[in-house]
């Protein structure tokens, strides 16, 4: 027997209340400031570049934990770089001065001698 | 007359023949890659090839520094060392390799930390090139390269990639000009794993320790009991304070606590090669030979798609090595027998100044344990070298507040 025989799909309509839609003047959550960027990879089996819109105040350690799901890479098998500066995991990006249009380089944490 | 490769006479006729087909290379200068010295710190998968290639090129003075010595598993990339090397140092066995591969160079080496080499090798090295594998050794070389205005020519890999990058003083970005606060994985410190484990590593190494403590020494990774151990002790750890996580299984066990990065010789050969090139090129500009233009952007070689990206490093004016508020280094020139109380009077001449009520201090920083210099005693009675670097904080400069290195130079051995 199915689990599923019980269910009944016709049994009583649920009315929903038409929604109303309405704009607000202003937005009532107070968003911190949000910067659209390009992430662009220069390690793992594919060159990648994802426009995505992050928060300039969240700690990179963060952006990279997304950013690496994203490209399929371990965030710490990369760093973070802007304008020739590698990021502090612990920094967010409004320390770097990150704004819109920006290119954010994911850079290999290449510190071996071998 | 335009100086000439062919009939140089700081080179031997047996030279111009052994490196006769680079001499025609155009813009090439020979003798100044002859009258060069360089420095190679660390002499594993990339300063073999490195030292390799800058012995064939016939550059005339390599130093090289390793602390390190051969291990079996070397073998698969540093040619160098061969079956029969294991266990000596690395810096001797390269040294008598490369001195079979070309006899017309001096090879010297140096089997030590790179903090113990003597302050007058940094002095005297034309250019230093990295081969290191940790970031607290790059950072020590790093100081030195800001601090003797040299150029240093820095690599790293990992898996398939690796990347270069030249500091070239005053131009780019030092090693430190990154605010980068990231530690190395063998300082995490041991209070780290005293009481609750915060991470889930922290309970197989709490595992490790577990064994060590019951055995007097680390488990063999290679035996499956003492592996067991490991295993339980962490995966009970895990139960206990992560319930929701996976238990830790063999393979995963062994990679960790016996941690080594992956590396390969064709990711260690490209990146060495442009480091050698590079190296050369800035070598031919020391010297005077405009041979094309040293690369200052950071490069970056993805050997999985074939790939170079390049990015520009410009410096860090907050850099606490080499920005505008960075300790500015004076050279003073002075004889050994130079009492060190001395040293103030001779920086008061220099513009700063000091409360009389408080007791300079000189640090001793070129080694391994920062010492204090006894201001009574003279240079030579503290054995301090030439080229070595005090460090002196809590004076004052134009009425600013300055701390500042002092770099101790011997007139006998300046001239």
């Amino acid at each position: 027997m199915s689990e599923f025989e019980d269910l009944s799909f016709d049994e009583e309509e649920v009315v929903v209340d038409q929604i109303k839609t309405k704009t607000p003047a202003k937005s009532k959550t107070p968003a911190g400031k949000k910067v659209s960027v390009y992430f662009q990879s220069t390690i793992g089996p594919n060159q990648k570049q994802e426009k995505l819109v992050v928060a300039a105040d969240a700690p990179i350690r963060d952006i990279k934990y997304t950013v690496g799901q994203i490209f399929g890479i371990p965030p710490d098998e990369f760093h973070v770089s802007h304008a020739g500066r590698t990021c502090d995991p612990d920094d967010s990006l409004s320390n770097y001065g990150v704004e819109d249009g920006d290119s954010l380089l994911l850079i290999p944490v290449s510190t071996a001698g071998a | 007359m335009k100086k000439s490769n062919f009939f140089s006479n700081r080179l031997t006729p047996d030279e111009i023949y052994r490196l006769d087909r680079q001499l025609r290379l155009p813009g090439w200068n020979q003798e100044a890659l002859k009258n060069s010295s360089v420095l190679i710190a660390g002499i594993g998968g990339l300063g073999t090839e490195i030292a390799k290639n800058l012995a064939m090129a016939g550059v005339g003075r390599l130093y090289l520094v390793d602390m390190d010595t051969i291990e079996y598993t070397n073998l698969n990339r540093q040619l160098l060392f061969s079956d029969g090397n294991t266990g000596e140092p690395k810096a001797v066995v390269a040294a008598r390799t490369l001195f079979r591969i070309n006899p017309h160079s001096q090879y010297v080496p140096l089997f030590s930390r790179l903090e113990d080499v003597d302050p007058a090798i940094y002095e005297t090295a034309d250019i230093y090139i990295s081969g290191l594998d940790s970031v607290s050794a790059r950072r020590e070389l790093a100081r030195r390269a800001v601090h003797n205005q040299k150029p240093l020519v820095d690599g790293g890999t990992t898996t398939y990639y690796g990347h270069v990058y030249s500091y070239i003083p005053n131009q780019n970005a030092c090693l430190e000009c990154d605010p980068l606060k990231e530690r190395e994985r063998e300082t995490l410190a041991a209070c780290t794993l005293v009481g609750v484990p915060r991470k889930r590593i922290h309970c197989l190494l709490k595992g490790q320790l577990f064994f060590e403590a019951n055995h007097g020494r680390p488990p063999n990774i290679h035996e499956l009991s003492e592996m067991e151990i490991v295993l339980d002790y962490a995966n009970n750890l895990i139960q206990e304070h992560f319930p929701t996580d996976e238990p830790f299984g063999l393979d995963e066990a062994v990679s960790i606590i016996d941690h080594h990065e992956p590396s390969i010789i064709t990711i260690n050969a490209v990146i060495a090669s442009l480091q050698s090139q590079e190296a050369l090129k800035i070598l031919h500009h020391l010297h005077g030979t405009k041979l094309g233009e040293p690369n200052a952007e950071y490069t970056i070689y993805n050997g999985l798609i074939g790939k170079f990206f390049y990015f520009e490093r410009p410096p860090n004016k907050n850099c606490l090595l080499c920005g505008e508020f960075a300790p500015p280094v004076e050279r003073l020139v002075v004889p050994s027998s130079t009492v060190c109380g001395t040293l103030l009077p001779l920086l008061k001449q220099k513009g700063y100044f000091y409360s009389p009520d408080d007791e300079v201090m000189f640090y001793r920083i070129d080694k391994t344990e920062m010492e204090l210099v006894d201001l009574e005693s003279t240079l030579s009675e503290l054995n301090i070298r030439h080229g070595e670097t005090l460090y002196c904080p809590g004076l004052t400069k134009s009425g600013r507040d300055v701390d500042i290195y002092v770099k101790i130079l011997y007139p006998e051995v300046t001239q």
